[in-house]
């Protein structure tokens, strides 16, 4: 005997074992109690939830030899024939197979004979939503009025497929989705019943994967208890379904939370190169976030999600998010979702999903005021930062000789949108203009040490770049406008340093400075150019500008650039 | 046909599992294998069902020299079937019934028999309809291996009945191993197993010189874009050229594409910093320089407009309208 999948032998045999479906079992219970069978039934509701099974118990129980009862006693020869399919008197129709009209029609001829040895004669009809149309409708006189002996039952998961003449011929009942816990109740019977040690935690996980569906579930334990000896771990079962795994979830979260992008990306290959599906990556990451935000709203954690979660680890990853911001997220992930089903890049799919929710804050804002120009908003940081940049560094050089650079109160407004920028600007650049053989030397070697070390990403950005000089603290890198330095400044700087140390074997920091036009890398001896004098405070006077005056500065140059002509050069 | 597990590159794990239940005698009756396309889960499908026929089968392993495994080898064994697509690329229920018609038989050379049902997500309603009874309760011995590339598109009743194996994509040492194997110069196929996100028959097909003058041509596109060098002449002059490509071979601007969304999405990375391997990691230097022309956001709005196209090819479009009017979408992004 070959062996038989746990959800063929574990199929109810009688209404006690019917798991989750209370409001059919009763009914019908109650209907064989009082003799009330009606002719015909319409089982409906999902996969795995009891269908065809309460069918065949509700046929056992019409023609058991003890019966009819509500109980059905599994070992009289009439049930035994049931359970085998050799019954003279029960018919399991598949009527995906036998949907034409023609087999209906012969089924109407042998419906008029009586029952061979049974009470009843039973014809039970899986898969009806298969039935082509004319053969509902060849069924429909014989349904509305069979003989006294006959009881059709028919199962189907799409009943909207069931002509509406049909049900209104059927009682019609709806199961339900199993729950969880009935899950987990019957997978705990079939355990105990083989002997087999299981972790509560994993039933459970099973119970969760099988989404609503028993047989789901049972074939879900069946693969781990093949591949798992006599002992089932949690482990084990999270490796068997494909599931990410909590620690993986909440890193990612947090990742994703303090909008490290770098992390993310990181960790996304980790998992796929595990061999993870993306749709189950997605799917437990919206879990996931579901569980956040139901904790958000109502402050209780539900236990939909596949791990248990402690209330302490959830309150700490929901304060991170805003409750709009999560709705928002959940949005994302389920684009996500959907369109791993067809993109040619699902990778991409998906981490273009989570760079955007790193970038949830301008993204947000962007679909929020609709009228606002989609892209304007980063041109205008970017604009902000780089003329912030300019005058923090005028002002930087022309306060060099005090003891504290103060950013000066009218850009201090503006210094609010851009934090970040102004923050590294605002440093007291001390520009060591010296360009030396030596120096520029070292450079050519830094970079070839970054290559041999395989800093790729490194060289990418440093690639614009040009060596400005070095003193005995710091050395100076210029960069082209835009993005670049904060990038050198804020990723890159440490592996720049030590590669710069590796090289020279001294310990500098890295100063990026802002030049409008990179000069071509490296320059060669002679033709250094020097650096120009920056204008000082005494060519404009800016520095004693007041408060008001110096806001229209700031806009006039907003406008018209920052190309400053002194009033006798006009003349 | 294959019949041996040694013929499968990666999925170590899978095959470890598939051949302990075959040493078990725990294989259940039906199987479900998916994972993307061009991976080896037929190849697997059929080791499977070799070792489930084979008569001395060696420690879940067909031996390779009884009758049954020379006869599957031949392509002879009457007790192995296999569905597949007809010419219009669906499985009907003709197939299914004739399939059904011939395992109601007894097994003639081994004791059991086995069905692969290839491209499963290709059946149609009534054909699937009508296997749901068949794979839940077959009669008798019968294995059935169910192959798809898409779990979404088959019924979740069929899925319901099947003991779920998923096959993950291949590592790029491993694409490069398979494609090495088959003759490709080792240079080039590390080059084609980075475009190749996992799947063996994507590195095939982009395996002909006009694959790599796509990826050129995407990258230079993007350099254009970086350079902000778009202008009407452009539009007018790629939506030619990438038109009579698409309306020729619909597949190709499909490429073209995604060799774009590959740039933009190795700029992004560059961008955050990640270490990860690039899709263009042959072709760094070239990547390199453009770091930093664009904005992150206009990456993320690129790469979204890219995605969007992507998915408007799906459907029957007039290809060279379709590349004019991405061209125009991407200018205004970048001018606005």
């Amino acid at each position: 005997m070959a062996y038989m999948a746990l959800y063929r032998k574990w199929r109810p045999d009688n209404f006690n074992n019917l798991v989750g479906q209370d409001h059919v079992s009763r009914t019908l219970v109650n209907a064989i109690k009082s003799g009330r069978i009606s002719h015909a039934y319409l089982f409906t509701g999902p996969r795995g939830t009891g269908k065809t099974s309460t069918a065949r118990i509700l046929a056992k129980a019409l023609n058991c030899e003890k019966g009819p009862t509500t109980e059905p006693c599994n070992e009289c020869a009439a049930c035994r024939r049931i359970d085998s399919g050799s019954s003279m008197d029960v018919f399991e129709i598949d009527a995906a197979s036998n949907g034409g009209v023609d087999e209906i029609r012969d089924l109407r001829e042998t419906v008029k004979f009586a029952p061979v040895n049974g009470r009843y004669k039973i014809y039970i009809i899986d898969e009806v939503h298969a039935l082509s149309r004319d053969a509902f409708n060849a069924l429909l006189k014989t349904l509305e009025e069979p003989p006294e002996h006959v009881v059709f039952i028919m199962a189907t998961t799409e009943v909207h497929k069931v002509l509406p003449t049909i049900q209104s011929r059927c009682q019609r009942y709806d199961f339900k989705r199993i729950t969880v816990d009935d899950i987990f109740g019957r997978l705990k019977t079939v355990v105990s019943d083989m002997d087999i040690q299981v972790d509560d935690e994993a039933l459970r996980m099973i119970a969760v994967k099988a989404d609503g569906g028993m047989r789901d579930a049972l074939s879900i334990l069946d693969q781990c208890i093949a591949l798992s000896e006599h002992s089932l771990t949690i482990d084990r079962v999270q490796q068997l379904l494909g599931l990410v795994g909590k620690e993986w979830l909440d890193n990612l979260v947090s990742a994703l939370q303090s909008r490290d992008a770098a992390a993310v990306l990181t960790m996304v290959d980790e998992i796929i190169r595990s061999g993870k599906d993306f749709q189950q990556v997605l799917g437990e990451l919206g879990i996931h976030f579901r569980g956040l935000m139901i904790f958000k709203a109502a402050g209780i954690v539900d236990g939909v999600d596949y791990y248990s979660q402690t209330d302490e680890s959830i309150k700490k990853q929901a304060a991170g998010f805003t409750q709009e911001q999560i709705v928002w997220i959940i949005r994302r992930i389920h684009e996500a979702a959907n369109e791993v089903k067809w993109s040619p890049q699902p990778r991409i799919a998906v981490e273009a999903a989570l760079l955007e929710i790193c970038q949830r804050d301008i993204l947000m804002n962007k679909s929020a005021s609709a009228d606002k120009a989609p892209s304007a908003q980063p041109v205008d940081d970017g604009r902000i930062a780089q003329l912030e940049a300019k005058l923090a560094h005028m002002m930087g050089m022309l306060k060099s000789g005090a003891a504290s650079v103060a950013t000066p109160k009218g850009s201090a407004a503006a210094a609010s949108s851009a934090p970040k920028v102004t923050a590294t600007v605002a440093k007291p650049v001390q520009v060591a203009a010296n360009i030396t053989e030596d120096g520029v030397e070292l450079w050519q070697k830094t970079l070839d040490h970054l290559r041999a070390t395989g800093k790729e990403q490194v060289m990418a950005c440093t690639q614009n770049c040009t060596f400005m000089g070095m003193n005995d603290a710091q050395f100076v890198l210029g960069t082209p406008k835009g993005v670049i330095k904060g990038l050198l400044e804020r990723i890159y700087r440490k592996n720049i340093e030590e590669a710069f140390g590796a090289v020279s074997g001294l310990n500098l920091s890295l100063v990026c400075q802002e030049v409008a036009t990179v000069p071509e890398p490296t320059p060669r001896k002679g033709e250094i150019q020097e650096d120009v004098p920056p204008p000082t405070d005494d060519d404009f006077g800016i520095s004693e500008l007041q408060d008001d005056a110096r806001e229209r500065l700031d806009k006039a140059v907003d406008v018209f650039g920052d190309g400053f002509v002194h009033p006798e050069d006009i003349q | 046909m294959n019949i041996s597990w040694s013929n499968i590159t990666g999925h170590k794990q899978n095959i470890e599992r598939l051949k302990t239940l075959c040493r078990e005698d725990m294989v259940p009756h039906s199987m479900l294998f998916f994972g993307i396309d061009g991976i080896g889960k037929m190849l697997a499908a059929q080791a499977m069902a070799a070792t489930l026929l084979c008569h001395h089968p060696v420690d879940g392993n067909a031996c390779g020299e009884c009758p049954s495994c020379k006869a599957l080898i031949a392509g002879t064994h009457p007790d192995f079937f296999t569905v597949e697509p007809e010419e219009k690329g669906i499985i009907t229920i003709g197939s299914v019934r004739e399939m059904q018609g011939k395992i109601a038989r007894v097994p003639i050379m081994s004791k059991v028999r086995a069905v692969i049902i290839d491209d499963a997500q290709t059946m149609n309603d009534a054909a699937a309809n009508s296997l749901l009874k068949t794979i839940e309760d077959p009669g008798g011995e019968i294995y059935f291996i169910l192959v798809t590339n898409s779990t979404m598109a088959l019924l979740e009743t069929i899925i319901s009945r099947c003991m779920r194996e998923e096959f993950a994509g291949l590592s790029p040492e491993d694409i490069s191993s398979v494609l090495v194997k088959q003759g490709v110069a080792e240079q080039q196929a590390r080059y084609l197993a980075t475009f190749a996100d996992g799947s063996v028959r994507q590195a095939i097909l982009l395996n002909d010189e006009e694959g790599t003058s796509l990826q050129k041509s995407a990258v230079e596109f993007f350099e254009n874009c970086a350079g902000h060098e778009l202008d009407m002449e452009m539009v007018w002059s790629q939506g030619k050229s990438l038109g009579a490509l698409g309306k020729k071979e619909k597949d190709k601007l499909k490429q073209w594409f995604s060799f774009l969304a590959m740039v933009i999405r190795d700029q992004l990375v560059l961008y955050s910093g990640s270490e990860i391997i690039l899709y263009n990691q042959t072709d760094i230097s070239r990547i390199n320089k453009l770091t930093g022309q664009l904005s992150q956001h206009q990456l993320i709005a690129l790469l979204k407009l890219v995605r969007e196209y992507q998915g408007r090819l799906r459907y029957s479009v007039s290809p060279q309208l379709m590349v004019e009017s991405f061209i125009i979408k991407v200018k205004t992004l970048l001018e606005d």
